[in-house]
């Protein structure tokens, strides 16, 4: 018996090597992946993550990141309060560093940024797929890397530039560089992507030709603009840039502004880039957060909306034959209560109607897409870029002709004017695309603002917005650095 | 030969141990061991000095007992009849002094038992008597040496062999004594010339106590370490304890069991010695019956025999690896020879509400939505704008804004639950086999409607000893578990929100049998009714599961012996909710939402083990050494669908739904392995020390560092017999973070391009092939002492535990792209005091009072975090900062009228809220936030009075937690200035021109700008003293039941929880509405605690 024992004692104390060695199954881990071409794939379809993350929902209700760019305009305003992290951009009020809206927009610029940087290192030396797809796949890469920075450069001014992925997690701090460096490989990845074949346009919504040109052009008229004040030879690259995407012919306005909402036409014509949604599988909560608030229900999602409208001034800034103004084209004012079609509900102020979604209204999941970059701004960019170069008035036909497709759909009546000054076309901008979360960038790079009671340009400094309590100073055209960030990283405030 | 057994009175005996027999024995009977060669010459060696003046013997007995390790066994009452003596001598040998005893006396050396008879020379035997035999044990048929047998009257005495054996010259009409320390006293008629085979009933003498220390049992008086043990009847004191969690609060001095939800089949949160991780895991490790790692939900607590609460390092190091946070030790029942054999509990208990909060009635609701439109001149309420038409607005409102229906949710909601509980068990114990069966049920209602849990278990014990050297024990528990949870959706409009916040004028049905909406008034936030949602909405959670245990012990010698074990678990969980059609908020825009999700783990271990115990002379030593493989692997799957034509299929047919959800699924597995060491010695029984060693290995770490050493020291010196100082020093481990964390992630889900679905992959994890196992180093002081010839029991330790090489989900810098990574960085202090006191106030025949008084106090203290400052809900977790700390902005109050200046700076006007701008910077800014109090308390207490009045038993158990806050997120959200809900009646203290200088805002509608965030105002102090409970039992009496053969009847009445002292607003100060370990004291929106009244009758046949 006894020898037994011992062979027992001597079996469990021979331990089996691959005993404690763990596999997962359920996910897949650096080891395992960009080994097929699929991988590849998707991969680069996760670049594109990071252009909703901005719009992902805090807790609070319709609270995302996203609003404080339409917030710091001063031409909004926010129903449904949501505390004084949204207050300090809606009422201009020092931010604070701790606002969990800088560290949002942060964490939707760097996450992104890597998993680019592991696409574009990883496919760079693939050979799991042709070549062909191998540079289109590194031109999606480029481009959406530069879009992300473009993002947090006008954003926050110098940030870290970061090109290659995170391998060691104690070699994880990481100075500022200057902007001017950051612009400098935007750019550089932007021509990265422009010769990487890809088409003109993508009905599916990948980043296309157009979209980089377009990127390309903004970037330029930024870099021509503040804070790097590049100037003149800038105006002329952006206006290159957008007359290139207007002389593809690829891309054209809607002739109809419903057509901006329309799912039938997403990825096309005017839409040159999108955030890609889907009403399961990347739901869309813009319609729900625009609902107004607090009214009975116009859609049947519960009367939760209340993130954004705006405000009176700026609503009254339309001219009243203004196409935009019309009812339930930009804006809405009554609409029928849910369930009950012949009951008009009448809000006591306009509510944003752009982005309705009327499948939506009835399943309560949207799935459409918003826009990223309009053809709408790339011919209002072409002829602020040529009135620059023109010395603030052009009358450039190509010019000319790009400003008054925009402006002849809102007024059909209006005739072609002859020539144009730079304030005009910034104006179109802010009726054009108002509440698309570009306006901020627009008055960051142009230092000015619409004076909407008066109805003129002015300048950004010293205005004071109608949902502001007090006017521009240049300490708010710089959001700071996110506290949080800085205690991590303590060289980012070097 | 026959043999008797006996059954033992333990009452009525009791009375006889006054008599005169003082034994003091300084073991465990176990450990008075054999070596009586040595003791011999002991006494020649052993020196004393004695002083003694015209005394009796006794005296010069104790003073050697003072000062050598021999005990005296002897009558007093001999003793003081054999003269006085004075002795004055220094450096005199013990033999000498026993010498000088007069010759009436003798003295007989047992062990270190000096046995001192007091023999008549004279004395003659009568003739008829022969000699008898026979053998003592105890309970479990373990020998009891050192018995002193008796023969009644005449003074005749023998003493138990290391058998338990002994011969003795007594005949029929003789009367037998059995004695001895720590045992019932038993008295035997002899009737013939048999073979007597006694048992001695063990008295709950607390050093007595044999403690389960992990591979081994040791008595409590041996101990060198921090062990805390419960019975299993005092498990089931309070009649509502589902679980074994609930049974061990306010029971062992250091274990905090936060009963944070009046939830039915609500667990509780446990931590022993405060928390030590961030991000691991930080309960307790549960090991029941040898099985490490067990869950504690699936034991029954009617079949737990004890619970032992491994505090120290030293005393949970020997579970190395998942020790750090403590170890929870559960032994079940095991059939035996003297237990009854059938047993039947049942309980049947009514609960109600034990409390309601201060809720605004219909008119002060109705005043309240009055002034917050009132708040901008022109504006009218709904209800008394004439012009303003709405929906059922005549059904609601009388012509003048006055409300037609008056609606208590708190009363609307709740109702009486009845529950009940039956227990049924089986024991028995018959030649080489022990048994136990017990079977189980209880349905708990809880006070919300349709809230419920339900379990049954079975349980089945069996011993075996197969042959002499071979004794096998197996333990097979199943079962299966059900509820329903109507608090799912905690930060949603869920059911228990909609108590506090549904508006009492609103009905619960309409005149036509409709539902009302909270929305049906205009502008409220919109909501299903409380009671519908608890009605229709299902949410549906069970578990089944089995546990079973295979152990065999080889007795390979008297030395050695080697133990097998096979253990494993199956377990399979579901999750089933439905929720209909038309429910607002829920599935109404998806017209009806059902998911169903299952899964499925089940693991194995192996544990073997060689004992070895041996003496020599003073040495002694026991050896444990042994090795553990542990293997676990769940599984899980859950879908849904929506878009139903009809709410009949509820959850069970998917298929039907329109609209699939995205199905899920995953599975996981672990694995470890481990090698350990356990050594015991002492020296004379005086000097006693430990030594653990134990290695583990776990999967969860990388390649680099899967094993961890834990070592332990402990040691204690006995200074007197009753009185035994404790230090240890010991390093534990915790690996509980979750599987593959030390690999890299890459997270894959679906895109979305053009409207098509296409496969999307995102890095979601830097792995870390260093992670190393969390290490608490631990030290430990402490003291037992037992005075007043134990009447008065005291155990207290301090601690300092410092947990090091967090397993830490290291913040990084959003540029690496990453959240965090797990990495070992950071340490933790906790260090506290803790106090039991158990005394017995009065011993009467018929009357007895005891008490029982624990104390516990921590203190935490982040010592090292990376530079790292986290805010969890409402806190703040920062280096040289405690844990649970509750941060926020410091509310002043309001700005007053003649304030507008300064408020304007703020921008902000009178009749808003003003705070403390505490940098002066005049701006408020997240540097004006400061400490607002802490979850933790200061102290916790609880004493438990006990009486017993001849068959009548009545228990008074106090419960204290001194000094932590709530943050009560509830009464944040509720009492703003612009509620769209129901509040609290103090929200109508609000601020208005004619009433300034208060603590709330003006009332106003929400777009005219509020401020609502976590504020001093909202972090309450949360001290309480609770009545935990009342209980009254009558032991029907002997005589009465053998007429309907029963042993034991016991009634009882219990009423919990009906008395709470407190100034917390909500419902309960013992709340967290989250289960993480930061969230202690968050309330939102609790499920309240019921006040329950329970009758138990509890028969033995």
């Amino acid at each position: 018996m006894k020898r037994i024992i011992v062979l027992l004692i001597l079996a469990v104390l021979t331990s089996c090597s691959k005993f404690l060695e763990e596999e997962p199954s359920g996910s897949l881990s650096m080891a395992h992946y960009y080994k097929t071409a699929e991988q590849v794939s998707a991969a680069v379809n996760g670049c594109y993550e990071g252009l909703a993350t901005p719009f992902v929902e805090n807790i609070g209700v319709s609270v995302s990141p996203v609003y404080s760019l339409e917030y710091i305009t001063g031409y909004s305003r926010r129903p449904r309060p949501s505390g004084f992290e949204d207050d300090q951009f809606l009422r201009l009020e020092k931010l604070d560093d701790a606002n969990s809206r800088l560290q949002g927009w942060w964490v939707a610029t760097y996450y992104p940024v890597e998993n680019c940087n592991s696409v574009i290192e990883h496919v760079s030396v693939t050979t799991l797929v042709d070549e062909v797809t191998k540079q289109r796949y590194l031109g999606e890469a480029y481009f959406l890397r530069a879009w992300y920075y473009f993002q947090a450069v006008r954003l926050f001014g110098d940030i870290p530039l970061k090109l290659a992925t995170t391998k060691d997690l104690n070699d994880v701090k990481i100075r500022r560089s200057p902007k001017e460096a950051v612009y400098e490989q935007i750019v550089k990845d932007l021509i990265m992507a422009e010769n990487s074949g890809l088409p003109w346009v993508d009905p599916s919504g990948h980043v296309s030709l157009g979209a980089v040109k377009s990127l390309l052009a903004k970037v330029y008229i930024t870099m021509a603009g503040y804070p790097l004040q590049k100037g003149m030879p800038y105006y002329e690259k952006a206006y290159t840039k957008a007359m290139e995407v207007v002389d593809s012919h690829q891309f054209s306005l809607f002739e109809q502004y419903s057509d901006l909402r329309n799912p039938a036409v997403q990825n096309t014509r005017e839409h040159i880039f999108m955030i890609q949604r889907h009403p399961t599988v990347a739901v869309s909560n813009i319609h729900g957060a625009y609902l107004p608030y607090p009214v009975e229900p116009v859609s049947i999602q519960p009367a939760y909306g209340g993130a954004m409208a705006p405000t009176q001034a700026f609503y009254d800034s339309y001219a009243n034959d203004d196409g935009r103004k019309q009812e339930q084209a930009f804006f809405y004012t009554k609409y029928p209560r849910y369930g009950y079609p012949a009951e008009m509900i009448y809000f006591a102020s306009p509510y944003i109607f752009k982005f309705w979604d009327s499948d939506a209204e009835k399943t309560g999941r949207s799935g459409a897409n918003f826009p990223l970059i309009r053809y709408a701004d790339v011919l209002l960019l072409c002829a602020e870029a040529k009135s620059h170069i023109d010395g603030g008035t052009t009358s450039d036909a190509a010019a000319i002709d790009a400003y008054y497709a925009v402006h002849h759909r809102a007024f059909p009546t209006a005739a072609k004017p002859a020539a144009l000054d730079t304030d005009d076309i910034l104006k179109e901008r802010y009726w054009e695309l108002c509440f698309e979360f570009q306006t901020w960038y627009d008055m960051l790079r142009t230092r000015r603002a619409f004076n909407v009671e008066s109805g003129h340009m002015t300048d950004l400094i010293g205005y004071k917005a109608p949902n502001h309590t007090r006017a521009f100073n240049v300490n708010d055209l710089q959001f700071p650095l996110p506290l949080a960030e800085v205690q991590k990283n303590p060289d980012l405030a070097l | 030969m026959s043999t008797w057994y006996m059954k033992i009175n333990q009452s009525a005996k009791r009375i006889q141990w006054l008599a005169c027999l003082v034994l003091v024995l300084c073991f465990g009977i176990m450990k008075q061991t054999a070596a009586q060669t040595g003791t011999e010459g002991e006494l020649q060696r052993t020196l004393v000095n004695i002083q003694v003046m015209n005394q009796g013997f006794d005296k010069v007995f104790e003073q050697i007992e003072a000062s050598t390790r021999f005990r005296f066994v002897y009558n007093p009452a001999e003793i003081a009849g054999s003269g006085k003596i004075t002795i004055n001598k220094k450096h005199i040998s013990v033999e000498q002094v026993l010498k000088l005893l007069p010759a009436v006396l003798q003295y007989e050396l047992r062990g270190r038992n000096i046995l001192i008879t007091r023999q008549e020379k004279a004395s003659s035997d009568p003739p008829l008597t022969e000699e008898l035999s026979g053998r003592v044990t105890d309970e479990q048929g373990n020998p009891l040496p050192g018995v002193n047998v008796i023969v009644k009257g005449i003074q005749r005495r023998v003493m138990t062999d290391q058998a338990g054996g002994f011969k003795i010259r007594a005949g029929p009409g003789d009367t037998l004594r059995f004695r001895l320390m720590g045992f019932y006293e038993e008295e035997l008629a002899v009737a013939g010339p048999i073979s007597l085979y006694i048992t001695l009933l063990q008295k709950p003498s607390p050093l007595g106590e044999v403690v389960v220390i992990g591979y081994g049992t040791s008595s409590k008086e041996n101990l060198t370490t921090a062990v805390g043990t419960v019975k299993g009847e005092d498990l089931n004191e309070r009649a509502t304890t589902m679980n074994v969690m609930q049974g061990l609060a306010g029971k062992v001095a250091g274990v905090s069991v936060m009963m944070n939800s009046g939830k039915p089949g609500g667990n509780p949160i446990v931590k022993i010695r405060g928390t030590g991780s961030i991000n691991a895991y930080n309960g307790p490790l549960y090991v029941i019956d040898g099985i490490v790692g067990a869950d504690p939900l699936v034991i029954d607590p009617n079949i737990v025999a004890a619970v032992d609460v491994l505090k120290d390092a030293a005393a949970s190091a020997i579970y190395g690896s998942r020790g750090s946070n403590g170890v929870i030790v559960i032994t079940t029942k095991k059939g035996g020879k003297n237990s009854p054999g059938i047993s039947f509990r049942n309980t049947i208990s009514f609960g109600t509400l034990a409390r309601k909060v201060d809720l605004m009635d219909a008119d002060q609701a109705l005043e309240m939505f009055k002034r917050q439109y009132e708040y901008l001149p022109g504006r009218m309420a709904p209800h008394l704008d004439p012009a303003r038409k709405f929906p059922r607005k005549e059904e609601l409102f009388n012509a003048d804004g006055t409300p037609r229906y008056h609606t208590d949710w708190q009363d609307a909601a709740s109702r009486l639950a009845i529950s009940h509980e039956h227990a049924l068990s089986f024991s028995l114990g018959k030649d080489d086999i022990t048994a136990l069966a017990s079977l189980s049920y209880k349905d708990q209602q809880g006070i919300l409607i349709n809230s419920y849990s339900r379990q049954v278990n079975g349980f089945l014990s069996l011993g075996w000893d197969v042959k002499k050297w071979l004794h096998v024990q197996t333990v097979i528990n199943s079962g299966a578990f059900k509820q329903n949870n109507v608090d799912i959706n905690t930060f949603g409009l869920n059911a228990v929100r909609q108590i506090y916040e549904f508006l009492p004028f609103l009905p619960v049905k309409y005149a036509d049998g409709s539902y009302s909406r909270k929305g049906d008034y205009p502008g409220a936030e919109d909501s299903e009714n409380p009671v519908r949602l608890m009605k229709e909405v299902q949410s549906v959670a069970g578990r089944s599961y089995t546990m079973g245990n295979l152990l065999a012990t080889f007795y390979l010698s008297s030395k050695l012996h080697f133990t097998a074990s096979f253990s494993g678990q199956t377990g399979a969980t579901y999750d089933l909710y439905y929720s209909g059609r038309d429910i607002r908020g829920y599935s109404d825009t998806q017209q009806g939402v059902a998911t169903r999700g299952h899964g499925n783990s089940g693991s194995w271990t192996t544990e073997d083990y060689l004992t070895w115990s041996g003496q020599l002379g003073k040495h002694r030593l026991t050896g444990v050494a042994g090795a553990s493989w542990y293997y676990f692997a769940n599984m899980h799957t859950k879908a849904g669908s929506e878009g139903f034509f009809d709410d009949f299929f509820s959850y069970n047919s998917l298929q039907t739904g329109l609209v699939p959800q995205r199905p899920e699924s995953g599975s996981g597995n672990t694995a470890m392995n481990s090698y350990y060491m356990r050594f015991n010695y002492d020296y004379d029984n005086r000097y006693l020390f430990g030594f653990s060693f134990r290695a583990d290995g776990s999967s969860r770490f990388g390649a680099n560092n899967r094993y961890g050493y834990f070592p332990s020291f402990s040691a204690a010196w006995r200074v007197l017999s009753n009185l035994k100082l404790r230090a240890s020093y010991g390093i534990v481990g915790n690996a509980d973070i979750g599987d593959y964390v030390t690999q890299d992630k890459i997270n894959s889900g679906q895109a979305a391009f053009g409207g098509q679905v296409a496969p999307s992959a995102t890095l979601a994890g830097l792995g870390n092939r260093n992670l190393k196992w969390e290490k608490a180093h631990q030290f430990n002081f402490g003291i037992d002492a037992l005075l007043l010839d134990g009447r008065l029991q005291f155990t207290g330790d301090i601690y300092n535990r410092v947990t090091k090489d967090l397993l830490y989900y290291k913040l990084l810098p959003a540029t690496t792209g990453y959240a965090g990574a797990f990495d070992n960085i950071g340490s933790i202090r906790n260090r506290g005091l803790e106090l039991s006191l158990v005394t017995n106030n009065i011993r009467r025949r018929h009357f007895s009072w005891n008490t029982s008084l624990i104390y516990s106090m921590n203190r935490s203290r982040v010592l090292e975090l990376n530079g790292d400052i986290m805010y969890p809900w409402a806190g703040r977790i920062m280096e040289g900062r405690p844990l649970n700390e509750f941060y926020g902005y410091l509310r002043l109050g309001t700005w007053g009228t003649d304030e507008a200046a300064e408020a304007a700076v703020y921008g902000k006007k009178p009749g808003d809220l003003k705070y403390a701008d505490l940098n002066n910077n005049k701006v408020k800014d997240a540097n004006d936030r400061t400490v607002l109090g802490n979850g933790m308390p200061d102290f916790e207490a609880s004493m438990v009075n006990t009486f017993n009045y001849r068959n009548f038993s009545l228990a008074l158990d106090l419960q204290v937690i001194y000094g932590h806050s709530l943050a009560n997120l509830t009464r944040l959200i509720m009492e703003s200035s612009a509620p769209t809900t129901n509040s609290y009646r103090s929200v109508l203290d609000a601020w208005t021109p004619q009433h300034q200088g208060v603590m709330n805002a003006a009332l106003r509608l929400p777009g005219d700008g509020l401020t609502n965030e976590i504020d001093s105002y909202n972090v309450e102090k949360g001290s309480f003293l609770r009545v935990r409970n009342i209980t009254l039992g009558y032991r029907l009496p002997a005589g009465w039941l053998k007429r309907f053969h029963l042993n034991s009847a016991v009634l009882g009445i219990s009423a919990e929880n009906y008395f709470l002292f407190t100034k917390y607003k909500g419902y309960d100060p013992e709340a967290s509405s989250f289960d993480g370990d930061f969230n202690q004291g968050v309330d939102l929106y609790q499920y309240p605690k019921a006040k329950t009244l329970s009758f138990t009758l509890n028969i033995t046949l």
